[in-house]
């Protein structure tokens, strides 16, 4: 499991007060009991926890994400462009 | 029981400062949409009001007002001067004031709070309280036009402005006051509002497209809408033209979800608002809905008004807020004063930006182009985060 993975299981079982040992990435949010509303808001404290934006839209149809696997891999890539970022002196992406 | 006859209109929104121009925004589908001026290089587009001359000519000092009472304050100069209603030529004492709210005070809160936590000032602005309290913007239109009767806001979120014509009407039918000035005000544009509907994640990229496969989200847009509504005979007596009648409302709660909106909820209101004015739903001929262009509301409305109206044998709906943006609690105020004009003037205003079918949304939402068309009866709904729902029926 990646650092990226971990991190979040423990933000998800903070945020549900429920235990996730067995999540793997193809488990989805809704079959977790996050609805959409859990869900943004799960979005909001990972934003946090790794100081990174995730551009999702509720709306968007086509920016859903369902799975775990989804937003680990989300926030890996931010979190690896914000390194790269940080490594070349560029300021963090301007606020959506 | 008395009749409730509507016989003023006053209305400030994005793209029109009075019911003329902002009647001809909405039949040529006008939209109004760019970058909030709170927040310049954010690229986050709201509805807003650009042209401010309106505050140089208030009866009251615009400086001393939040926006959202300088709003409530113009829209509602408006419809009295439309009706005739002043101190003057009616009892002051049986008029009332019903102003619906979402937030209030808003913008002065951002202010003050950015005084107070960014430039670490310790002294805030000596009308920081009479500008944001909840019951502003109802005192300064009861100050302006001297109106002395029952005074006060009813905020019920997105569905405000509808309570407060449904709530008035109930006043006036109940002989508690002859007349009453109602409808809804709102100014939500301010830095810290526009960055709390942000973090919910539905705000539209662009453009508010209701009912459209492409729709992306809600507009926050700031307005107000008012209606002069009075007893029938009170009307007939001092010679007003009866533009309307407020013959059926209905409210309720889905005592369920903050956010997720019910079909059960939304026909609940529909089907009860018809009973009320002892319509049938084969009477209405125009729906202005909530529609606001959010996946969720847009397809749950579709589902109730057939539910209602049947899917084959419903009446035409447009969302307004494809034009106005969606101002919250002054959305049922300036929405009523949208339906009433389409009855008065023959007319259904379009749902403008409609690009795309959506086959969850599959009801006839007058496609971008207005439509000529006589509705004697027409529906106006609201439906609020909370689950509060609101529904208006109107009549010739």
């Amino acid at each position: 499991m990646s650092d990226v993975s971990q991190r979040l299981m423990q933000l998800l079982e903070k945020q549900t007060g429920k235990s996730f040992a067995d999540l793997d990435p193809a488990t989805e949010f809704e079959a977790m009991g996050i609805d959409s509303f859990d869900f943004i808001e799960l979005l909001f404290l990972i934003e946090d926890e790794f100081g990174v934006e995730i551009d999702y839209r509720a709306n968007d149809v086509a920016s859903r994400l369902k799975r775990v696997g989804d937003v680990v891999a989300i926030v890996e890539e931010r979190v690896a462009a914000k390194d790269e970022g940080m490594m070349m002196g560029a300021l963090p992406a301007a606020a959506s | 029981m008395r009749r409730v006859a509507v016989t003023g209109l006053g209305v400030i929104a994005p793209g029109g400062s009075s019911v003329e121009p902002f009647w001809d925004g909405l039949v040529a589908g006008q939209a109004n949409s760019a970058e909030a001026t709170a927040l310049p290089g954010s690229g986050l587009r709201v509805a807003e009001i650009t042209d401010n001359a309106f505050l140089n000519a208030l009866p009251v000092k615009a400086a001393a007002l939040d926006r959202n009472a300088q709003l409530a304050v113009q829209a509602a100069g408006e419809a009295l001067a439309m009706a005739g209603i002043s101190a003057e030529t009616v009892d002051p004492q049986r008029v009332a004031v019903v102003i619906g709210n979402g937030g209030a005070g808003l913008t002065t809160l951002d202010e003050q709070f950015k005084r107070l936590y960014g430039d670490q000032q310790t002294r805030l602005h000596p009308l920081a309280v009479s500008k944001s309290m909840s019951s502003s913007a109802a005192s300064w239109v009861s100050i302006a036009y001297g109106l002395r009767g029952p005074t006060f806001v009813i905020a019920s979120a997105c569905a405000s402005g509808s309570h407060a014509i449904g709530i008035a009407a109930d006043l006036v039918r109940g002989g508690i006051a002859d007349v009453a000035v109602a409808g809804g005000a709102e100014a939500p544009l301010g830095a810290g509002t526009i960055r709390a509907w942000q973090s919910m994640r539905i705000l539209a990229p662009d453009l508010c497209r209701p009912f459209a496969k492409s729709r992306g989200g809600l507009l926050l847009a700031e307005g107000a809408g008012m209606l002069v509504i009075e007893a029938e005979g009170h009307a007939k007596a001092r010679g007003a033209r009866k533009l309307a009648e407020v013959a059926g409302f209905s409210s309720s709660a889905d005592a369920r979800d903050m956010f997720d909106p019910s079909e059960d909820g939304m026909a609940f209101v529909m089907r009860d608002a018809l009973a009320r004015a002892g319509l049938s739903p084969a009477d209405i001929g125009y729906i202005n809905a909530h529609g606001t262009g959010t996946q969720a509301n847009d397809a749950v409305e579709t589902r109730a008004v057939k539910r209602v109206f049947g899917k084959d044998s419903a009446p035409p709906m447009s969302s307004t807020k494809s034009v106005t943006g969606h101002s919250l609690g002054a959305a049922g105020g300036i929405e009523a004063v949208a339906t009433v004009l389409a009855m008065t003037r023959g007319l259904l205003p379009p749902t403008a930006n409609y690009d795309e079918a959506d086959p969850e949304c599959d009801l006839d939402y007058v496609p971008n182009v207005a439509r000529e068309a006589r509705a004697g009866a027409a529906v106006s709904n609201s439906f609020a985060f909370g689950g509060l729902n609101a529904s208006l029926v109107f009549t010739a």
